[in-house]
């Protein structure tokens, strides 16, 4: 027997499932890189991936599905402590930055989701998954993840941390209130003084590595 | 010249002298000098040719742009996050600047306990003096420091720690702070606007955004490197090769060797990968009375190395104390906390200073490599590396007071606060366990060891390889221990020994 987190010691069901979990971590693939690096991606593997119980989102998405939509804005305003209401020009934001991003790290960042919005019935026994809980359940709840003594959930959390801060804080919007003067650019009057070279065709690079 | 990848639309193959593998500090110096001697040199970037231009001042932006994996690449257990520049340049592009000499009594044990000889300071000095020239080295003046570098200095002052004000490379600095997010006003001496283009004013070719995979090896030799492109006319990955006499590997200490592995090149003493060193970073934050705007400005304008212990006979320990800042996403991910608790403390973001710990670590983790994925960075902190990263919070705790902070938030998940000077016991108690506090590394090095001894070694005092002629490291990849302080000189300054070592035996490698 081993804590999930502090205060809960852990069932026969969750300690198979934890090591059945730590076998597919073991796998280089999952322990490797990404983003945040998340331990759990094995688990979100085996997870239902479905979207049919998820409201419908009213702008195109680019990557996310309306359930991982769900999932990372409740976590994103709960983390962040912002307003219900913030969530949706977060989760948009996100979307638009994971389409971009190598598809690895897209991946990765799906499974994370799926791992977030299903740990609850695995770390906290609770019948509803993550998005059906109440606020106060969301933030207990993400809180055993930030506070875990397993490494693997911590850094779940940081990488949810960091997709909300990055939702939230690159935004121009967020600025004002905390302090943040924004970019210099387009608004204070530097230049280079440097020029840089301009690429060139292959068939220059070609001709200057002709034999002399 | 540099190549547009936009162009090509099929395999390439080329050939020259040389082929360089990366385009950082070490290997845009290896191409200058070697294409200044009149050597063929093609460099090969992993990543993409972006310029000023293109540093447009966001973190949503830039942070995918310019860092590998978006700069989070983490160890296995998640203990660190290693953050790495992916662009022509290299790290040096988005780097703080810090010019810092390897300092003496490191390279006296590396010369001693390695059996370096031509590693001792005053045989380095003239390669450290020459790259120092050319990137504009000079000193940050006390005008030039931005109020959080002030609050280390006064910190610092009052309790008698020593410390000074360091080299960079900047020239005309506007005090924009966005060094991390690369130059919009091409102040810094980055590889990009030094050695890069003076390696291809001298007539080296700069291929970007090309993936070398494999060295090719003949007959125990170098012959050339083998890749992909990751970015061509019409989307598909072409092959790219170059055939050349000598090679260099300066791609970093966690590519360098994955490349080495991945062309199964010999490994006699399984010392590919092992003795890497991280340089852990730990920030902590101070709440002060006063308006600090810690990001504008050149962010690390003062060094602390009162708690730095280096002696020739050992690997020394300690740490440096350096200022640090970040813009608000960063802020934001590196700030402890949940909820209303980490929104109020972003609202004090105008008001916070923060100073970075940077471990000199004896802690040794390794690559593990697979075929099909880059290695996995396996390392954990030592117990000594443990001891010393308390210690370092205490101080970092005790100068922020002094300078007359109001708080201390320690870097840890959850909200960890010190209301007062003394207040210590929080740190203790926590201690240091992965990923808690949260562990930054910028600075890679070790895994392909510099050594006189090839049973412990894999490359030689110039950084040849022992076991495949003509194939050269130069990276900090060969440092055989951690260098103590930020890397960049000490990297440049060997590149440039081993280019020197190459060009005056040009008849062994080029006949």
């Amino acid at each position: 027997m081993r804590p999930l987190h502090a205060g809960r010691a852990v069932t026969r069901d969750e300690a198979g499932a934890l090591r059945a979990l730590e076998i597919g971590l073991s796998r280089r693939e999952l322990l490797r890189t990404g983003f945040g690096g998340m331990l759990l991606l094995a688990f979100g593997a085996v997870l239902p991936s479905g979207c049919q119980t998820y409201s419908p989102i009213a702008r195109p998405l680019k990557f996310l599905s309306r359930k991982e939509f769900a999932v990372v804005t409740r976590a994103a305003v709960r983390i962040l402590g912002l307003p219900d209401d913030r969530g949706d020009e977060i989760g948009g934001f996100i979307d638009n930055l994971l389409a971009d991003l190598p598809p690895r790290t897209q991946r990765q960042a799906r499974l994370m989701l799926r791992v977030v919005e299903h740990g609850t019935h695995l770390f906290d026994l609770k019948p509803k998954r993550f998005t059906r809980l109440s606020p106060a359940e969301q933030d207990t709840y993400l809180q055993g993840w930030m506070e875990s003594s397993l490494g693997a959930r911590r850094i779940v959390f940081r990488a949810l941390k960091t997709l909300a801060a990055l939702g939230y804080y690159a935004q121009p919007s967020s600025w004002e209130a905390v302090g943040y003067d924004g970019p210099w650019l387009g608004r204070v009057d530097v230049a280079s003084d440097f020029t840089h070279e301009e690429p060139v065709s292959l068939a220059t690079v070609r001709a200057r590595l002709a034999p002399r | 010249m540099i190549l547009d990848t936009g162009t090509v639309d099929g395999d390439v193959a080329l050939e020259s002298d040389v082929c360089v593998v990366g385009s950082g500090a070490g290997g845009a110096v290896v191409a200058r000098e070697l294409a200044e001697a009149g050597r063929s040199v093609v460099m090969v970037e992993d990543g993409p040719y972006v310029t000023s231009r293109d540093f447009v001042q966001r973190e949503e932006v830039m942070y995918p742009r310019i860092y590998r994996e978006g700069g989070t690449i983490a160890t296995a257990e998640y203990a660190v996050l290693v953050t790495q520049g992916r662009l022509v340049g290299g790290s040096t592009v988005p780097s703080f600047c810090l010019c810092i000499r390897p300092p003496r009594a490191i390279l006296a044990y590396w010369a001693r306990a390695f059996d370096l000889p031509g590693l001792a300071f005053e045989a380095l000095a003239p390669h450290l003096r020459r790259v120092e020239k050319q990137i504009g080295a000079r000193r940050i003046t006390p005008e030039q420091v931005n109020p959080n570098g002030g609050k280390l200095i006064l910190g610092s002052e009052e309790l008698g720690y020593r410390g000074y004000l360091p080299f960079h490379n900047r020239r005309g600095c506007v005090d924009s702070g966005y060094c991390a997010l690369g130059c919009t006003y091409d102040r810094k001496g980055d590889m990009l606007t030094t050695f890069v283009p003076a390696a291809s004013k001298a007539g080296a070719v700069i291929v970007p955004d090309c993936e070398i995979r494999t060295i090719a090896t003949r007959d125990g030799h170098a012959v050339g490197v083998d890749g992909l492109f990751n970015r061509t006319r019409t989307g598909q990955r072409y092959s790219f090769k170059v055939r050349s006499k000598v090679v260099v590997l300066a791609a970093g200490a966690i590519n360098s060797p994955r490349i080495w592995r991945a062309s199964q090149l010999p490994d006699p003493g399984d010392e590919v990968g092992r003795n890497l060193h991280l340089q852990p970073h730990v920030v902590v934050s101070a709440l002060y009375p006063e308006t600090i705007t810690g990001w504008r400005g050149i962010p690390q304008g003062y060094v602390v190395d009162e708690f730095l212990r280096l002696d020739e006979h050992s690997a020394g320990r300690g740490y440096l104390l350096i200022p640090t800042s970040g813009f608000p996403v960063t802020a934001a991910s590196v700030l402890p906390g949940y909820g209303a608790q980490h929104r109020e403390l972003m609202t004090l973001y105008p008001r916070l200073g923060a100073i970075g710990i940077f471990l000199h670590d004896h802690t040794r983790g390794r690559l593990e490599f697979s075929d099909d994925a880059p290695p996995t960075v396996s390392y954990r902190l030592g117990t000594m590396d443990s001891e010393q990263l308390v210690d370092a919070l205490v101080r970092a705790s005790d100068i922020s007071f002094a300078a007359g902070a109001e708080k201390v938030f320690l870097p840890y998940n959850d909200v960890v606060t010190i209301g007062h000077r003394g207040a210590y016991q929080a740190i203790h108690e926590r201690g240091v366990r992965p990923n808690d506090p949260l562990f930054l590394s910028f600075q890679p090095q070790g895994t392909l060891r510099m050594g006189g001894d090839p049973r412990h070694a894999v490359v030689d005092g110039v950084g040849e390889a022992y076991t495949v002629r003509n194939l050269f490291v130069a990276d900090a990849s060969v440092f055989p221990t951690s260098v103590a302080v930020p890397a960049q000189l000490a990297v440049m300054a060997l590149a440039s020994r081993t280019a020197q070592h190459i060009v005056a035996s040009a008849a062994q490698y080029f006949a």
